[in-house]
């Protein structure tokens, strides 16, 4: 009779149907956007400059391929929209950030990326880690400051210990919280 | 009645591979998720999709259980079930796939808790069951401890999604294990349950206080329970720094440990001395913790005290499946008695983990430790002023008396 006590033991924060009944809605709006996401990283076919055949022919309303979608609702009336343009994206050039593996100077992991917090201008100020913890158990949201981190296309590496991050508080989402960061030497 | 040694084994093995095999199930889940990109909120709404589903068909898949000659064919078609959801969370970890993997491990986890509970009655008969139990939970705990210790290095050192193959791996030795039980064991014990001309309904079966009191217990137990290890495992990553994770991963097997130890021991004990002794003695181990966690700080005390665990967790696994035996005796109503049991525990464990976390974020870990132990104290009580021994001789002077 092992299963029973374990099935409990996931994490659940509010009683759940309370959850279900507030996760429904959101959770499948959620489900049906992420499908595109996933289905947009693997798209190995930029080599081909869109401009190719139609793009200076016609600049009329229906844009060149069916390249972006976004602007389209702005401006639908607007004959002058810019066609898009494309840039390589070779795989290896980047890192697809969320939901990456951290790990330590010494190669273990100690955490998945779960958001990135950004400026008004876009620029990254830290990153939201689910950190630490054995099996899913004991794990804590942690904010780290960006500059704690070092990239690579291969992931994402933490230059802070875990003695160094042990106490650390937690970082809870629409509350005023604080992001680890290197001590400063005046 | 012949024991048969072979079947004897392949349940053991039974146990001990499907306590591997639902280990990577547990909270590593949302682990795993995570890094498939997964949102809060879609990870929140999947898990509980699955315990949802695990709570609706805890009865019709205890009474399903019952209904069936071949308990067998049941736990293989649980399994397969099992392994399929286990396989479409390693290999396609996208929305629609995890959905249906969750609501398949709801509910074919409900199917395999009582299908072990009713081979293993089937294959020792009422008398040797407690023992048979203590067996079985000796292995699914060894089970549960080896497969933390080596899914826990593999999230560690190599990637979470190599841990769900594991999962999906470990089904197999379990599928081999249960076709070592014979059919022929099992046959005509469960052809003489399914004899029995008493027809208990559910309804008959929620008015027996026995049931009620015990499924008031089982609420309260994992109502008390379940909360106490994540908050531990937190309080762990707080106070200690490098060494944190090694003492969550002991927190997660020593008490594994001690309930391989115990069990055969708690089985003994309720058969030779009642039921009653050995609940209480189980149950009082929930406010004991409740209380030494509140005030304990030390890493290293923590994991201590966590041990206890063990004794409540071997209490419970044992006498879960043979209180549901002792109170449908005569009957054929064993699973879904279990899965009325099963139900009780899943609501206290969900409402749990969201109670203490709420009272350790607004008020502290101490004083959520705290209220887990007074749950905990109740569920003694409860036990101690209404629980009625469900031993064999009591239980037959109850029915003369009515």
């Amino acid at each position: 009779m092992p299963i029973a006590p374990r099935i409990p033991g996931r994490k659940s924060w509010l009683s759940l149907l309370a959850l279900l009944l507030l996760a429904a809605a959101p959770g499948l709006a959620r489900a049906a956007e992420k499908e595109p996401a996933a289905s947009e990283a693997p798209s190995p076919a930029p080599a081909l400059p869109a401009p190719a055949s139609p793009a200076p022919a016609a600049p009329a309303p229906t844009t060149p391929e069916a390249a972006a979608p976004a602007p389209a609702a702005p401006e639908a009336a607007a004959p002058e929209a810019a066609p898009v343009g494309q840039e390589p994206l070779p795989k290896d050039s980047a890192l697809l950030l969320l939901g990456s593996d951290v790990k330590n100077s010494s190669d273990t992991v100690v955490g998945q990326v779960v958001n990135v917090l950004v400026d008004g201008e876009g620029k990254p100020l830290a990153v939201v880690l689910d950190y630490g913890g054995f099996l899913g158990v004991g794990k804590r949201r942690i904010a780290v400051a960006w500059p704690m981190f070092r990239f690579s296309p291969k992931g994402a590496v933490l230059s802070l210990t875990r003695d160094q991050l042990k106490a650390f508080p937690e970082y809870r989402k629409g509350e005023d919280s604080v992001m680890a960061t290197a001590v400063e030497a005046h | 009645m012949t024991v048969d040694r072979r079947s004897q084994r392949g349940l053991d093995w039974l146990n001990f591979f499907v306590a591997d095999v639902q280990t990577g199930f547990g909270p590593f889940v949302a682990v795993y998720l995570t890094t498939q990109a997964w949102t809060e909120v879609q990870i929140g709404f999947a898990l509980s999709l699955g315990t949802l589903t695990a709570m609706l068909s805890q009865l019709p898949a205890g009474a399903l259980v019952d209904a069936t000659r071949h308990k067998r064919r049941a736990a293989m078609a649980a399994l397969v079930g099992i392994t399929l959801s286990a396989v479409l969370l390693a290999a396609w970890p996208a929305t629609l796939p995890v959905l249906l993997a969750e609501v398949l491990h709801g509910f074919a986890s409900c199917v395999m808790n009582p299908s072990i509970a009713a081979i293993s009655l089937a294959l020792v008969g009422r008398a040797a069951l407690g023992e048979r139990l203590g067996r079985n939970a000796r292995f699914a705990s060894l089970g549960g401890a080896i497969a933390a210790g080596v899914m826990g290095l593999i999230g560690t050192y190599l990637s979470p999604a190599a841990v769900f193959w594991l999962t999906a791996a470990l089904a197999v030795p379990s599928m081999i294990a249960l076709l070592s039980i014979r059919q022929s064991a099992l046959r005509q014990n469960v052809a003489a349950t399914q004899a029995q001309t008493k027809r208990a309904r559910l309804k008959d079966l929620l008015m027996n206080r026995g049931v009620l009191v015990f499924a008031g217990c089982a609420l309260l137990f994992t109502l008390s329970n379940a909360a106490m290890l994540p908050l531990a495992g937190t309080a762990v990553t707080q106070a200690a720094g490098d060494e944190a994770n090694l003492i969550i991963a002991g927190c997660l097997v020593v008490p594994q440990l001690v309930v391989a130890g115990l069990s055969p021991w708690v089985g003994r004990l309720a058969e030779e001395r009642g039921r009653r002794i050995a609940l209480l003695l189980g149950f009082s181990m929930l406010p004991l913790r409740g209380v030494l966690l509140a005030v304990v700080n030390d890493p290293y005390m923590l994991l201590l005290v966590q041990a206890l665990d063990g004794v409540s967790a071997a209490t419970l696994n044992v006498m879960l499946p043979l209180t549901a035996a002792d109170l449908t005796r005569g009957t054929n109503r064993f699973n879904l008695c279990m899965g009325f049991f099963g139900l009780s525990v899943g609501i206290g464990g969900t409402i749990s983990t969201g109670l203490a976390g709420a009272v350790a974020s607004w008020v502290s870990p101490s004083a959520a430790f705290a209220m887990l132990g007074g749950i905990g104290l109740l569920c003694v009580l409860l036990t101690l002023l209404a629980m009625p021994e469900t031993r064999e001789e009591i239980s037959a002077e109850a029915v003369a008396a009515k």
